[in-house]
């Protein structure tokens, strides 16, 4: 990783660490993501079908009115900002399939998606992803969060091998 | 040159809180919760005062399950209680002076303590 | 009145104020992580062949840097830290859960959170993720009254790690500390290890 307007990684963790304990401090809990996804598929499905109110997991995000009027949802949306702030000012808004050298571009947007699904399921199982459960759960000293991250990182390096030609050269 | 900053930075970070993790006891564990408790406790006292019985039994609330040992919480739901019932706020020691007020609408949280 | 942290969850912020003020904690998140460089896939896959060390040195720098602080204001009695929300653990789940994510994250190349930060600077492949990422969701709720029992299963609550090796706040923050160096540590080594490789 080069010049291009990038901060270290110590430097973007100690910054991430303050904002992650502001976060607690004000609202009691911290950085989450996968949650705002679940809410929007249980909302996007209840406005095609009412009846998805009944939906035995669903169900208790559409309780109480609509499923996007909740912390999470509304801090994902600072997440797009900010991250669109960001990439802007450091110009790097720009349309791409990152992808490995010569490797297709759609399998890679296949891969994406199929990604994407089996991610999904998995964070409702694990009640978060790697912000929501392994970040905000390692600082609060969970157990939890230990048992995911090692399965999640375990399973990638595993599985890694998998993916050699996808990755190979991206830059 | 950022980067050497930030590196000296975390192991700082890391300096002070093993420093006090290790040289803080289990006593000072012990007087955090009945600080904790102690703020809660006058924060119930504050609402109840203000005829405000909601808030006034969460904070006694949070008192009692961040110091469970402490009698203080309990007190306070009892003269919540007590002012619903009554209608009359107990002096607080504060003011040491008891004013009526209309008990509030029978949005009881506590069930137990009940007229 | 006292100020005890957390605001929010102690009734010192209204939700609508809470709301809006996640807002802006959101933004800053997401330009911290665009800053850092995880806005695209392309420093987060080599991560999973030891060839970068990007994501676990911000995860270990944030946790040990977030910890640090809740340890100091909860021993100052500021924070009431069983206030402060921690999902529950549900030991069979997570390790499942655990490893098909880990799966999908080395398929896709990104995170929920990440793909966010890339969906940003319009990184195609974290829309399409997004999309599955929708679609996924949508398959699990289809699914869940099939496995509801295994999803909820080992519940251990909230189980920080002074409730599984004894203790109070102390221990569990030098655990968490201990644990994230060690394992930052090994990464190291297995890159220098893979970067020998790739001399020979």
């Amino acid at each position: 990783m080069n010049e291009k307007k990038y901060w270290s990684p110590v430097t973007a963790g100690i910054l991430l660490g303050i904002a992650l304990f502001i976060s607690f401090m004000v609202a009691g809990q911290g950085m989450g993501a996968s949650g705002a996804f679940a809410r929007s598929s249980a909302q996007i499905a209840y406005t095609v079908d009412p009846n998805f109110a009944q939906n035995a997991y669903a169900g208790k995000y559409l309780k109480h009115g609509n499923a996007l009027l909740n912390w999470t949802v509304i801090e994902v949306v600072g997440i797009f900002i900010g991250g669109f702030i960001s990439a802007l000012l450091a110009r790097r808004i720009k349309p791409e399939v990152t992808r490995g050298k010569g490797y297709s571009s759609g399998k890679r947007l296949f891969f994406a998606f199929l990604g994407g699904v089996i991610v999904a399921a998995a964070t409702r199982l694990t009640r978060g992803c790697t912000s929501g459960q392994a970040l905000d759960g390692a600082a609060t000293f969970s157990v939890g969060a230990w048992i995911f991250m090692l399965a999640a990182f375990g399973a990638g390096f595993f599985f890694a091998f998998l993916f050699k030609k996808q990755w190979k050269g991206v830059e | 040159m950022s980067k050497i900053i930030s590196v000296v930075g975390i192991v700082l970070i890391v300096a002070a809180g093993a420093l006090t993790a290790v040289s803080a006891s289990k006593e000072d564990v012990i007087k955090s919760k009945k600080a904790l408790c102690a703020k809660y406790t006058k924060n119930a006292e504050a609402a109840l005062a203000q005829k405000d019985f909601d808030k006034a039994t969460k904070f006694a609330k949070l008192a009692i399950k961040v110091d469970p040992e402490n009698k203080s919480g309990y007190k306070v739901l009892t003269k919540i209680a007590d002012a619903q019932c009554s209608g009359n706020v107990p002096a607080t020691n504060s003011t040491g002076a008891a004013t009526k007020a209309k008990p509030k609408a029978a949005a009881a949280q506590e069930e137990e303590l009940g007229c | 009145m006292e100020t005890v942290f957390p605001l929010f969850t102690n009734g010192f912020l209204d939700n609508n104020l809470n709301l809006m003020l996640g807002l802006g904690i959101g933004i800053i998140f997401g330009f911290i992580l665009e800053r850092g460089g995880f806005g695209t896939s392309a420093h987060i896959a080599p991560v999973f062949y030891f060839r970068s060390l990007i994501v676990p040195k911000i995860m270990v720098t944030a946790i040990i840097t977030a910890s640090t602080l809740i340890l100091i204001g909860s021993l100052l009695g500021y924070i009431d830290f069983s206030q402060i929300f921690i999902p529950t653990t549900y030991l069979w789940a997570y390790l499942v859960g655990g490893i098909i994510f880990g799966l999908g994250m080395v398929m896709s190349g990104w995170c929920p959170g990440t793909a966010v930060v890339g969906i940003a600077s319009l990184k195609i492949d974290a829309i399409f993720f997004a999309l599955g990422l929708l679609v996924g969701m949508f398959f699990y709720f289809n699914i869940y009254e099939y496995i509801i029992d295994f999803a909820n299963s080992g519940n251990l609550g909230r189980f920080t790690i002074d409730k599984l090796v004894g203790g109070d706040i102390r221990i569990s923050y030098l655990v968490t500390v201990g644990v994230s160096l060690a394992l930052l540590l090994f990464v190291m080594t297995m890159k220098k290890v893979i970067d020998k490789k790739g001399e020979n």
